[in-house]
């Protein structure tokens, strides 16, 4: 019974591979050789393409980057209400990220794009957590289809940034306390004296 | 407070001359011997603590210097008023507690003299609290040019503010009996104070919301602050925002004034 299963689903893939219908996992895993990196990094559907200027980036906690990410109509007829959107996660568990924190402009509303047209979004960001993040850019329509694609993953790397003295305060925040507490002492020691 | 003049006074001194004796006398008490230093010991350590955190903060980049700056002096003028409190509201209540209250009002000053030398005594902890709030806000706003405006507006609002809550406090302590029930009643007041502050944006719109924020003392004081340190506007621009707190040292004070005219020594009462 249960070689006649396994010839059963050996002859079903065949026949599958014969008429075209591979399975889903196996055409998006799949790499052309023959393709630069870049493009291998830009997601594609019938609706758009979008790409991000760069793959990788490393910044410090605090700081502010900017990409851009390219969005080309490549449906064949226009986009009307074309609406890009970039999140951002964290690939640690115990890192919680708020993406409204790395920024406070996350959509933007691109109005119509026409068959063929490309659109350049610059976006800024500042780095509010430290550890290995992923941001990424979607696309979608106000009136359309269901289609929402993504840009590729822009790995960024934030370094941990810690500062003894943040803008020269440490020495008034210890000062104020010392001389404080000094006079204070001051005042106990006359009042013992006194009594 | 200890006896505040010698018993050789025969005749009453006038109002001004009584109360600065009684205030210089309650200096003496607070600043030497009582709760002056170790308060204004807290109140440092708590400011440095918020201004490392806004200079942490603004360093990464998270705080803009004018939001540092503001954050620092809003939190000092609102401890500040708090430690007021305090002292304002053990001014009376606490004598009486402490059954030092009969000894005073045998004093030849009036009992209005009695009260505001303590509310003076009261409100020299604020200028002490904003001497060395003055410190951190020069320290945190270097380099962009704000500290002056942002010390004169600080003085402002926490001078009206520390006024309206020594009234307050010393309102309450004349006619409490006890210092428990004298502070728990000053301490929910200043709560109930401090809530519309914290309204969410969207309950502080409308003409009811407007209206609550510029009637509150706490909330249109601070606006006052924020507008002038944050928003860059000239002392002068936004006077509106300290109508509320005005109008209440106004009637804190005469409302000190009237029930200090009320104190007296009462047979049977602690």
């Amino acid at each position: 019974m249960r070689r006649l299963r396994r010839q059963l689903a050996v002859a079903l893939a065949i026949g599958a591979a014969l008429v075209g219908h591979a399975p889903p996992a196996a055409e998006a895993t799949a790499v052309r050789p023959d393709l630069p990196a870049a493009q291998h990094a830009t997601a594609a559907t019938p609706g758009w393409t979008v790409e991000l200027d760069q793959s990788q980036l490393r910044s410090t906690l605090g700081s502010r980057f900017t990409f851009v990410s390219t969005l080309r109509n490549e449906s064949g007829q226009a986009q009307p209400g074309t609406i890009a959107y970039v999140n951002v996660l964290s690939t640690q568990p115990s890192v919680y990220v708020d993406p409204e924190d790395w920024s406070s402009s996350r959509t933007r509303f691109l109005g119509d794009v026409k068959v063929g047209e490309t659109q350049q979004v610059t976006w800024n960001l500042q780095a509010v957590n430290s550890g290995s993040f992923v941001v990424f850019v979607v696309v979608t329509s106000a009136a359309g289809g269901n289609d929402v694609v993504s840009s590729p993953a822009l790995r960024v790397t934030i370094a941990d940034r810690r500062r003894l003295n943040p803008t020269g305060i440490l020495p008034v925040t210890l000062a104020v306390p010392g001389i404080l507490a000094l006079g204070m002492g001051w005042a106990w020691r006359r009042r013992r004296r006194l009594s | 407070m200890t006896s505040a003049t010698g018993s050789s006074a025969v005749t009453r001194p006038g109002f001004a001359r009584a109360s600065w004796v009684v205030c210089r006398q309650e200096l003496r008490d607070l600043w030497l011997s009582g709760r002056g230093m170790p308060l204004l010991l807290a109140f440092s350590v708590l400011l440095s603590v918020t201004s490392y955190l806004v200079a942490s903060n603004q360093a990464l980049n998270f705080l803009e210097q004018r939001e540092a700056v503001n954050l620092t002096l809003q939190m000092a003028v609102a401890v500040a008023g708090l430690m007021v409190l305090l002292i304002a509201g053990d001014g009376v209540s606490g004598e009486r507690e402490r059954e030092t209250l009969e000894s005073l009002l045998l004093t030849p000053v009036s009992t209005r003299s009695l009260v505001f030398g303590k509310a003076g005594a009261a409100l020299s902890l604020w200028l002490a609290a904003f001497v060395v709030t003055s410190v951190y806000v020069v320290s945190l706003s270097r380099g962009v040019g704000i500290a002056a405006d942002a010390l004169v507006a600080g003085l402002l609002v926490g001078t009206v503010l520390s006024v309206f809550l020594a009234g307050f406090g010393l309102f309450i302590s004349v006619l409490s009996s006890s210092n428990r029930f004298s502070l728990s009643v000053a301490f929910f007041a200043l709560l109930a104070l401090f809530a519309p502050s914290q309204l969410p944006t969207s309950a502080q719109n409308g003409w009811a919301g407007t209206t609550l924020l510029h009637v509150d003392p706490f909330t249109s004081g601070l606006q006052y602050l924020s507008k002038v340190v944050v928003d860059a506007h000239g002392l002068g621009t936004d006077v509106a925002w300290l109508v509320g707190p005005l109008g209440a040292a106004v009637v804190a004070v005469i409302a000190a004034w009237l029930v200090a005219g009320r104190l007296k020594l009462s047979p049977g009462r602690s």
